[in-house]
């Protein structure tokens, strides 16, 4: 992103706050038709499954009113979203027309029937061909602007919500949180006390536990900033957690495969050792394509979203704001010898400052729908409620995540990276070995029965 | 601390007792993201979980802003 594409600086809402707005917008208006008897199927379109070519060339010369209308749409919600953000809707709207076209063409091969057996998963696609793009040809930096990974992500989460009953997140969540913060708590552990022993400093090191343990790349932002980190540290957080996570969301679908994993305790091993929303959602969904097409892979690819976001967004996401104060008051108290920490104080407010907001529109959406749908039987539920209602959302969110899986390879630059160095790249890979054998064996064998029937 | 007071210091901008208004301290997201190459590849400058950080330019460090030093300006 340029400098100059973000104008002015006064107050705004925060990204999450715009994903709110455009996710609980939809779930409203589709709840809204839905009462009144319609569906907001007719924009939710997608290419079909297909055999022959002249099946997906079909679909469009049927369809393109409706793909266009779905591109005006998207365009004129998330270019009002970003100009809020201060960029510019002349360098928001050339980039969404790329990353629109580009996710139809991702989708179009995805829902080729052979795109299994050759392990053409949409959300795989659509991150290798971003990074092929970023890292030879490039795209002007300016586009940058319409490629926000993050408020897609989110965007797609809240939409999320609709599809995950409030019962499951009440049954599951207590679950993922058990499991998400054993796996946490130690790979912090391990990450913090390794970088200490290999002699780098506690706040980088606390900025490097975190990056692995709780979120990610927003995680170690949160505390860099909480505890005071220097500047020239938390680049170096950040690019260990994104080539990890990178790495991650070809490596975890591929090993859950070969272990034949059903897709919830799949989903929950990818919520328990991803390090980013994004990453693992992409990691997820390309697991949960398997349901229905591999043999021996049990499940439905609900279930890997599902117990993926349980464990992800609801086990470790929420928890943020507590690490960062819990670990200001130990830089504070315990880590400022000679005073190096100015600026940064402890404020327990912070917890609620730091709260990612975007799993309250996750909760709001799932709470709308099911009370929506509280009084349909099961069987009507599956037949009324998921085609007109849920299965629209679905779509939606589904192109939300694409554009997202797209807009991280295409601005995941790998020459710009920090420099990880040896030690901190140690550290933090001890931390992912141990995080990944931890969360598999909680998955797998401690909850395996738990995540195995989720949802059922 | 009130429920008042909580929500009030939630809500509202950094005290102005902090680094807010400090020309040493650095808000601006897209100058963040230039900063901390990766940031925009799997999180943002503009996410609620960076709060009302930003760069220190003084001590070249990421800070909250709650504490002012002496080299507020």
């Amino acid at each position: 992103m340029s400098e100059a594409s973000v104008k002015g600086s006064g107050f705004r809402l925060k990204e999450d706050w715009w994903a709110i707005l455009i996710g609980l917008g939809i779930v409203g208006a589709a709840t809204l038709l839905f009462l009144n008897g319609s569906s907001l199927r007719w924009l939710a379109v997608l290419p079909p499954r297909w055999k022959e070519f002249s099946q997906v060339t079909g679909d469009l010369a049927d369809n393109w009113p409706r793909y266009l209308a779905q591109f005006v749409f998207w365009l004129l919600a998330f270019s009002a979203s970003l100009r809020g953000l201060g960029y510019r809707f002349r360098d928001v709207a050339p980039a969404f027309g790329l990353l629109y076209a580009a996710a139809y063409g991702i989708f179009v091969i995805g829902q080729w029937d052979k795109a299994v057996t050759y392990n053409l998963e949409a959300p795989l696609i659509a991150l290798f061909a971003g990074l092929l793009i970023a890292n030879t040809v490039g795209l002007p930096r300016r586009f940058d602007a319409g490629f926000r990974g993050e408020l897609y992500i989110k965007t797609g989460i809240v939409l999320l919500g609709a599809t995950v009953p409030l019962s499951l997140i009440a049954l599951a969540g207590p679950v993922a949180i058990l499991q998400a913060s054993i796996v946490s708590i130690v790979t912090f552990l391990v990450i913090f006390f390794t970088a200490v022993k290999l002699g780098l400093d506690r706040r980088f090191a606390a900025t490097l536990g975190v990056g692995g343990a709780v979120c990610g790349v927003s995680a170690a932002i949160a505390v860099a900033g909480a505890v005071g980190a220097k500047k020239e540290d938390t680049p170096i957080a950040i690019s260990a957690v994104v080539l990890w996570a990178i790495a991650m969301i070809f490596i975890l679908p591929l090993a859950a495969k070969a272990l034949l994993l059903p897709t919830g305790i799949a989903g929950a091993w990818i919520g328990t050792s991803e390090f980013a929303d994004a990453a693992g959602i992409a990691a997820a969904q390309a697991y949960g394509g398997y349901a229905g097409k591999v043999a021996g892979i049990a499940g439905t690819s609900e279930q890997a979203l599902q117990a993926f976001t349980l464990m992800k967004v609801v086990g470790r996401d929420v928890w943020i704001g507590i690490w960062a104060v819990v670990l200001a008051v130990v830089a504070t108290t315990r880590w400022n010898e000679d005073g190096e920490a100015k600026g940064s104080a402890p404020d327990a407010r912070e917890i609620w400052r730091r709260f990612p907001k975007f799993v309250l529109g996750f909760l709001v959406a799932s709470v709308l729908v099911s009370a929506v749908t509280a009084q349909f039987s099961l069987a009507d539920y599956n037949k009324i409620a998921v085609a007109k209602l849920i299965g629209p959302i679905k779509d939606l969110r589904t192109w939300t995540f694409i554009f997202c899986f797209f807009s991280i390879g295409l601005t995941t630059r790998v020459r710009e990276l920090a420099s990880t160095g040896r030690r901190p790249l140690a550290a933090f890979s001890t931390g992912v070995v141990v995080n990944v054998v931890l969360g598999f064996v909680l998955s797998v064998y401690v909850f395996g029965s738990h995540w195995a029937t989720l949802g059922q | 601390m009130s429920l008042w007071a909580l929500l009030q210091g939630a809500l509202l901008p950094l005290p102005a007792e902090g680094c807010a208004p400090c020309e040493h301290f650095c808000t601006d997201p897209a100058r963040l993201e230039l900063q901390m190459p990766g940031l925009a590849s799997l999180s943002s400058a503009h996410a609620s979980v960076r709060a009302g950080d930003g760069l220190c330019l003084a001590h070249q460090r990421l800070i909250n802003g709650r504490r002012r030093c002496e080299d507020y300006a």
